[in-house]
């Protein structure tokens, strides 16, 4: 399963007349790699099939693995000696040809006995028929076989969506899919190259992430699969999911790992509108109230303001009064007459009232534009998009904040408490998913509460957060009565609702738990107490959720 | 004469800041507060009120029951909301027990003028079961044709909002319902609208639809044929007055929603005789014309009219013009040319043979406004058309 670069192959793959043609696996390393050897290959191709390797790791992983080569040619430089040792400790019943070559390159010591050199590349066909002749194993057949069966290989591998890879436990490329080897931007040649090749360096950076799931998961032979961003050759910002499973041997030891690579970018966009659309609808279903919720303050605000502006208009033309008589004063009596004009002049500007109501009236007024303030906040910080990463936050402030934008959905149903641990380390999570939850499960709470309690006087919902060892709860509680015994099972399904056609999706809690198990690594679960109520228990990690994904730690 | 206002909201800052900003109206104004539906009713029942303003959501009772509440028991009573609300189906909803419907946050002056011009042509009707009977009304009934034409319109596939326009300006009973449901603050429109084609194009046709087939915006019970009274000529000469007054406005060099507010007050100025037709109970079990079914009262319909469109918060130019259209040197305002000048022209020419009170000429008015020669221009009109 080598990229083969067969210098010559019949049409039609297998075929019987060619049983006498001999086949031979040829190694041509740079220095030989001339035209006068390329002329010799092609002349020598009449009565021989070359399959052309150009690295020693290919020949030795083509030597290893294919039983079909009559022979090997070597065109090698430095070291060849090495490499025929290597290949004589893995198969040394199989015929190895040295081909000298240029002077230059002759190798210093005389080649081992099993090991035939050549002078000329033409002395290649007698010798092998010799040898062939001796095994009386038909190569040919059986390469022509290899041949028809990765043309099919290939032509599945070429037409599917996802991209092929198989590497050596080593965690060498020994194959990779055109489309593959495209999308990471390397030639498929260049991954039989040297190690030290820039290209193939650059191609073990880009597939970092994915090399440590291997690394991982060749430990135990264990299949792994993850989804990581990848940015490709050309810039291209992608979402890949990558699924590795262990080959083994007859005797069951793990040779290789095979793989598949496919490019979910629009899957993971589809996931992520959804998720902003449910945002966005929420954050719709919300503006009403949120849209009521500043528009009381902002009415007692400006009521109180106007208050001051004329009542100190009538204060301070009272003043006028007050000073003239102080004038009069200073200058002797004050006629009768003036007391009564101060008199019905502080009757007329309401003084007492005024002075008795100014300090309420600014109270409030500050209080209205505190709770405006506090609204907008809250409204910013849920609908911010939120990031793709996990974030380190006080989910408290978070869970706060979205019971302060829904505040208009239950408080005509309910008190709401905040229990919060105020020793609640930060979290690492995606608040934004988080607080979606939260709003759901609030949302539903207010609505069973207005169900059951047509007066707000004992509806009650009770939010909760503390820590357990590396683990945060959250605890959403309500005396709605309880879930229904015969609905339970199916509250978490898509699609599911009780609410009647238009009020409800049927998708919140099915999103919850999604959100809370998929996307954290956590629990969600409740418990009903019969006739009283229900309550809904989060449970996700502190530290988030292992992720390889996960790139930087924060992104503040 | 103080007017007696009840503030209803459970929001104690808000009656709190209402009260304080509301300070100087102590003279004029007999307030009083209550911080639940509950408690508004309790209120009631020690001394009705002139006006109650109450907000929508509330805890318990929420306004729409509570003012339903005092519309059953207190019909008399003028029902406004105060509502932050800015959902429009809560709106919509709520026009059935809401005659006018204001936005928080409302400017202290706006709320002051509101109930100002709300009740203002209250005094003019003696009978307090008329001011109940009008209080009481959410509709004009629809002629039962232009009804049908509107839902054949909005239920088709090529439903226009032109066509639901061209559909609806013709209608009092529509008109009026529009213009309440369009001027009122939720909107939030700069300019108040005058036309009933503009304030369906505004809504739209879905809300239309929604509002006419769904919530029932308009009456289309047609009461007023249980009573033997042929209703059709009044009809006819509506559309006739609407159309000289609106032709007046335009020649007289009037914009456009000068020239709408001439035609809808055209079409609507004899709306009070429509709504007494249609609530004499057991009339004349023999047909009879309008002119002698009115014969039976001797309340001036024009004053009925010009309390309920006040009441629904109509623009005050139309209002005055539906009012004093028959005599217009009564409105009491710096006299110049206006949409009252135009109904007023078009009322006294356009078929006045249908008219249910002898209208002439106030040849001193039109001097004094300027307008002679556009009664002449008008009357010119009429005989080319006629």
């Amino acid at each position: 399963m080598i990229m083969q670069d067969s210098v010559q192959r019949q049409p039609g793959g297998f075929d019987s007349a060619a049983s006498r043609t001999r086949v031979v696996l040829a190694l041509i390393e740079d220095d030989f790699d001339s035209q006068a050897l390329n002329e010799a290959i092609k002349l020598a191709s009449h009565t021989t099939r070359f399959t052309i390797t150009r690295s020693r790791p290919e020949f030795l992983e083509a030597v290893s693995s294919y039983q079909f080569y009559d022979a090997g040619l070597l065109c090698a430089g430095k070291g060849s000696s090495e490499l025929i040792h290597h290949v004589w400790s893995v198969r040394p019943e199989f015929p190895i040809f040295r081909f000298l070559g240029l002077e230059s390159t002759r190798p210093a010591a005389a080649a081992p006995e099993h090991v035939v050199d050549l002078e000329r590349i033409e002395d290649l066909a007698p010798l092998l028929d010799n040898r062939v002749r001796a095994s009386g194993i038909d190569h040919a057949l059986l390469h022509a076989a290899f041949h028809a069966s990765e043309d099919l290989f290939h032509q599945i591998a070429a037409n599917i969506d996802d991209m092929l890879w198989v590497r050596t436990i080593e965690g060498r490329y020994i194959y990779m899919s055109v489309a593959m080897a495209k999308i990471f931007g390397v030639e498929v040649e260049t991954l039989f190259s040297d190690a030290r090749n820039p290209q193939l360096k650059a191609l073990h950076e880009q597939r970092r992430t994915a090399d440590k799931l291997f690394a991982d998961a060749i430990g135990n032979g264990e299949p792994f699969t993850a989804d990581y961003p990848f940015v490709a050759f050309n810039g291209v910002r992608k979402t890949l999911r990558e699924k590795g499973f262990p080959i083994r041997d007859a005797d069951g030891v793990v040779r290789r790992y095979a793989g598949t690579v496919r490019d979910i970018t629009e899957e993971t966009k589809m996931a992520q509108d959804l998720q902003l659309h449910s945002k966005l609808q929420s954050i719709g279903q919300l503006a009403a109230g949120i849209a009521h919720e500043i528009n009381t303050p902002a009415q007692y605000t400006g009521d109180n303001l106007r208050f001051l502006e004329t009542g100190l208009d009538d204060v301070v033309s009272y003043l006028r009064v007050v000073d003239q008589a102080l004038a009069n004063a200073a200058s002797g009596d004050i006629p009768a007459e003036q007391v009564e004009a101060l008199r019905a002049s502080r009757e007329a500007a309401d003084v007492d009232y005024v002075m008795e109501e100014i300090p309420r009236a600014i109270s409030e007024g500050l209080d209205g534009v505190a709770r405006i303030t506090t609204i907008v906040g809250a409204m910013k910080e849920f609908s911010h998009p939120g990031s793709k990463l996990q974030e380190t936050v006080s989910l408290n402030r978070t869970i706060e904040s979205t019971t302060v934008v829904s505040r208009n959905e239950w408080k005509y149903n309910a008190d709401l408490d905040l229990e919060f641990d105020p020793e609640l380390p930060p979290v690492r999570c995606y608040p934004q998913m988080i607080s979606q939850v939260v709003l759901n499960l609030i949302v539903n709470a207010a609505h069973a509460i207005s169900e059951r309690h047509r007066d707000n006087s004992t509806g009650r919902i009770v939010v909760r957060t503390q820590r357990d060892g590396d683990h945060v709860i959250v605890r959403i509680g309500d005396n709605g009565g309880g879930i229904p015994a015969e609905i339970r099972a199916r509250v978490f399904d898509p699609f599911f609702t009780t609410k009647e056609v238009g009020k409800g999706t049927g998708q919140g809690l099915a999103m919850a738990r999604t959100t809370i198990i998929d996307g954290h690594g956590g629990t969600i679960d409740f418990e009903v107490e019969e006739n009283v109520g229900t309550e809904f228990t989060i449970r996700i990690p502190i530290n988030g959720i292992n992720s390889e994904t996960q790139e930087s730690d924060d992104e503040h | 004469m103080s007017i007696d206002v009840l503030f209803v909201d459970d929001d104690q800052k808000i009656l709190d800041g209402l009260r304080r900003t509301l300070r100087p109206l102590r003279y004029e104004w007999n307030i009083r507060f209550a911080s639940s539906g509950d408690a508004g009713l309790r209120l009631l029942e020690e001394a009705p009120a002139d006006i109650v303003v109450a907000d929508m959501r509330m805890p318990g009772m929420n306004g729409t029951e509570f003012l339903d509440a005092v519309a059953r028991r207190w019909p008399a009573t003028a029902r406004l909301a105060l509502s932050g609300d800015t959902d429009r189906d809560a709106v919509s909803c709520s026009t059935a027990v809401t005659h006018q419907f204001l936005s928080k946050p409302c400017d202290i002056e706006m709320l002051r003028n509101s109930v100002a011009r709300t009740i203002r042509f209250r005094r003019r009707i003696d009978d307090p079961d008329l001011v109940a009977l009008i209080g009481s009304l959410d509709n004009i009934p629809c002629l039962p044709e232009i009804y049908v034409a509107l839902t054949d319109e909005i239920n088709s596939p090529h439903c226009s909002i032109a066509g639901v326009g061209r559909i609806v300006e013709q209608d009092m009973g529509m008109t009026a319902k529009l213009l309440q449901l369009v001027n009122s603050s939720y909107f939030g429109l700069p300019n108040k609208v005058t036309s009933a084609s503009t304030a369906a194009a505004f809504l739209g046709t879905e809300t239309l639809k929604a509002l006419v087939l769904g919530l029932h915006l308009f009456d289309n019970t047609g009461t007023t044929s249980d009573c033997h009274i042929d209703l059709s000529a009044t009809w006819a000469r509506s559309l006739a007055v609407a159309g000289a007054a609106s032709y007046a406005a335009r020649i007289a060099g009037m914009d456009e929603p000068g020239i709408s507010a001439a035609y809808s007050a055209g079409l609507l100025h004899e709306m009070g005789a429509v709504i007494l037709l249609a609530n004499l109970g057991d009339c004349a079990a023999q047909p009879t014309t309008p002119a002698e079914a009115l014969g039976l009262t001797t309340i001036q319909h024009t004053d009925v009219a010009a309390y309920l469109l006040s009441l629904w918060g109509l623009p005050e130019n139309l209002v005055d013009a539906v009012a004093f259209h028959a005599q217009p040197a009564k409105a009491g305002r710096s006299a110049r040319l206006n949409v009252l000048t135009c109904a007023h022209i078009g009322a006294a020419l356009a078929m006045s043979e249908a008219a249910l009170l002898p209208i002439e000429l106030d040849t001193n008015y039109l001097e004094q406004v300027g307008a002679c020669e556009l009664a002449g221009a008008v009357s010119e009109f009429l005989e080319t058309q006629a």
